[in-house]
């Protein structure tokens, strides 16, 4: 671990009672990065970042922030959080909430940048309860980022957002990683962490079980995603081609394969013309489901057993 | 405290009072109803000692429901909705939040008392001292504090939804029950006891004290009721606060 980690987070555990949520992660955060963190409901993901933030005392390993214990007076002056909240005091207008919470830092941003970078200067007089949905968000970030902080973590921060509104809230956090601030960001929008994350950390069940940028993910996975027109249903095809799991939609056969050659060549072996035939590297969602897929798989049955290994490469 | 908090808790305590302030459905009725009642019960219906010993009383009961409202129900949905969080999360010290809206409840206090007072001069021919005003207006700001902390331990412990509906459950029985409206000596004996736990007994038994009203007990006893209640409402309330994260 170098000592220039924005967070460093050591040997982390947490459980609610007999229940492990979090089993003993081990990453550091650098200065000037975007990272993701991307789970499935249930995958420790929210109990992480409320640990980072503080708001939860792990059952077992450390978490600090800038060489600062999370949660202390310390850490907070540089945290800056995005949460989805459901309310802010509705009569108070939007300058007025800005204003507020910049009186809680020593060195706060000024409220005009803030409102700047959140694009709120049209909408300074407007209380909080006449504000759109996504013009909520927008106050939520300025809130975020009024304290100046080192470190913000944002939580699904384009939630309820218009396709201009996520573009330039897209933009003011690159602008953000370029001024050396280091963003933690939890979506479910996996293109929104495919543009914005420099790294990625899946969960699953209290775990990393990947980390990297989101095409090193991809790339290592080796998944491509194979489609082709098919008079086939998804039981004759899994019949003819039993080694991978087949999707039929309207008339249009799609599986997920690290080897589309191997497959290519038994279809056409078998007969498949594969018509309007598509072959791209898989997403990251794709990825995304494969892996996890993967990891529940290895969790429910023994290592290194041969239907394992078949199991996987079909989850694949 | 550094210049940096007194700063923030101007402005926690000035957005605190204009966030309530401005929400008329709260502010009229909470003003109202006491002023509503003491000019039906103590002007209209009233003497001179009638309107005086009301006047007390009617303060009494104007201060405890801001107090009441304003944690109970307020801290309440702020915690629900996420806003407490966010706050939590910011280096604001834990007490700046509380301290805004107690300065809004006292903010509240200090209107009643001056409309209740303005009424009972104007409309009830009540005089009184300049100092005796005073301490009835002290006893109307020292009067919140058990209300807040009362507020505040309900505003923690239970949801938004169900707060509005018990504070109301406490607030009229508490009157009630401390003598606010009617003389504790007209209820039944058991009941008269009962109103020995209510800190809005004894902060009536205060207030009519300065007026030579009151049932002739030591005062200290009525000190000591309203510290026994504010003291233990305050130390639950400030545990559960800090261990709410």
């Amino acid at each position: 671990m170098t000592n220039s980690a924005v967070v460093s987070v050591k040997n982390l555990h947490h459980s609610y009672g007999n229940k492990a949520v979090l089993k003993g992660l081990d990453f550091s955060l650098q200065a000037g990065r975007v990272y993701g963190f991307l789970g499935a409901n249930g995958a420790g993901k929210t109990t992480l970042i409320n640990l980072l933030l503080g708001r939860l005392k792990a059952s077992q390993g450390s978490v600090e922030i800038l060489g600062n214990k999370a949660g202390s007076g310390a850490a907070k002056a540089k945290v800056g959080a995005m949460l989805q909240i459901g309310s802010l005091p509705a009569n108070l207008t939007v300058l007025e909430q800005l204003n507020l919470f910049a009186s809680y830092y020593q060195s706060p941003m000024s409220v005009s940048k803030a409102l700047r970078l959140s694009d709120l200067n049209a909408h300074e007089n407007t209380p909080f309860s006449k504000l759109s949905g996504g013009l909520k968000q927008r106050l939520l970030f300025a809130i975020a980022i009024i304290g100046d902080p080192q470190l913000v973590f944002l939580d699904e921060p384009s939630l309820a957002m218009d396709v201009n509104a996520r573009q330039q809230m897209w933009q003011t956090i690159r602008q953000l990683k370029a001024q050396g601030k280091t963003v933690v960001l939890t979506t479910h929008y996996m293109e929104e962490a495919e543009a914005l994350s420099d790294e990625l950390f899946i969960l699953n069940e209290g775990k990393i079980i990947a980390q990297g940028s989101p095409s090193e993910l991809s790339h290592n996975m080796q998944l491509s995603e194979v489609s082709f027109a098919c008079e086939l249903n998804e039981s004759e095809l899994s019949t003819i081609l039993p080694e991978w799991s087949w999707q039929v939609n309207e008339g249009k056969a799609a599986t997920r394969c690290k080897s589309p050659n191997t497959l290519l060549k038994q279809a056409f072996a078998n007969g498949l013309s594969c018509d309007l035939l598509s072959v791209k590297p898989s997403s990251l969602e794709q990825t995304f489901i494969s892996l996890t897929e993967t990891a529940e798989h290895e969790n429910k049955t023994p290592v290194n057993s041969a239907s394992d290994k078949s199991a996987k490469e079909q989850a694949a | 405290m550094s210049s940096i908090s007194l700063y923030s808790l101007k402005q926690e305590a000035w957005c605190d009072s204009k966030s309530v302030f401005r929400n008329l459905g709260f502010v009229i009725p909470t003003l109202a109803f006491p002023c509503a009642f003491y000019l039906f019960f103590g002007v209209a219906m009233g003497d001179e000692k009638t309107s005086s010993y009301l006047l007390i009383n009617y303060i009494i009961f104007g201060v405890m429901g801001p107090a009441l409202f304003n944690f109970g129900v307020n801290v309440a949905t702020d915690r629900e909705q996420g806003l407490l969080a966010l706050k939590q999360l910011s280096p604001m010290p834990a007490s700046q939040y509380l301290m805004g809206k107690t300065f809004t409840a006292l903010l509240f206090s200090t209107l009643i008392f001056i409309l209740l007072s303005s009424f009972a001069v104007l409309f009830a021919g009540v005089s009184m001292s300049l100092l005796k005003w005073g301490q009835v207006y002290a006893l109307a700001l020292l009067g919140t504090l058990p209300f807040c902390m009362l507020g505040l331990l309900m505003g923690l412990s239970f949801s938004a939804k169900s707060a509005p509906a018990l504070v109301n459950l406490i607030y009229l029985p508490i009157s009630m029950l401390s003598g606010l409206w009617l003389p504790i000596t007209m209820f039944p004996e058991a009941l008269q006891w009962f109103a020995w736990a209510l800190p809005s007994y004894h902060l009536s038994q205060l207030g009519l004290s300065i007026l030579e009203m009151h049932q002739g007990f030591n005062l200290a006893w009525h000190l000591l009721g309203v510290a026994l209640f504010t003291l233990p409402c305050g130390y639950l309330a400030t545990k559960k606060y800090n261990s709410m994260k």
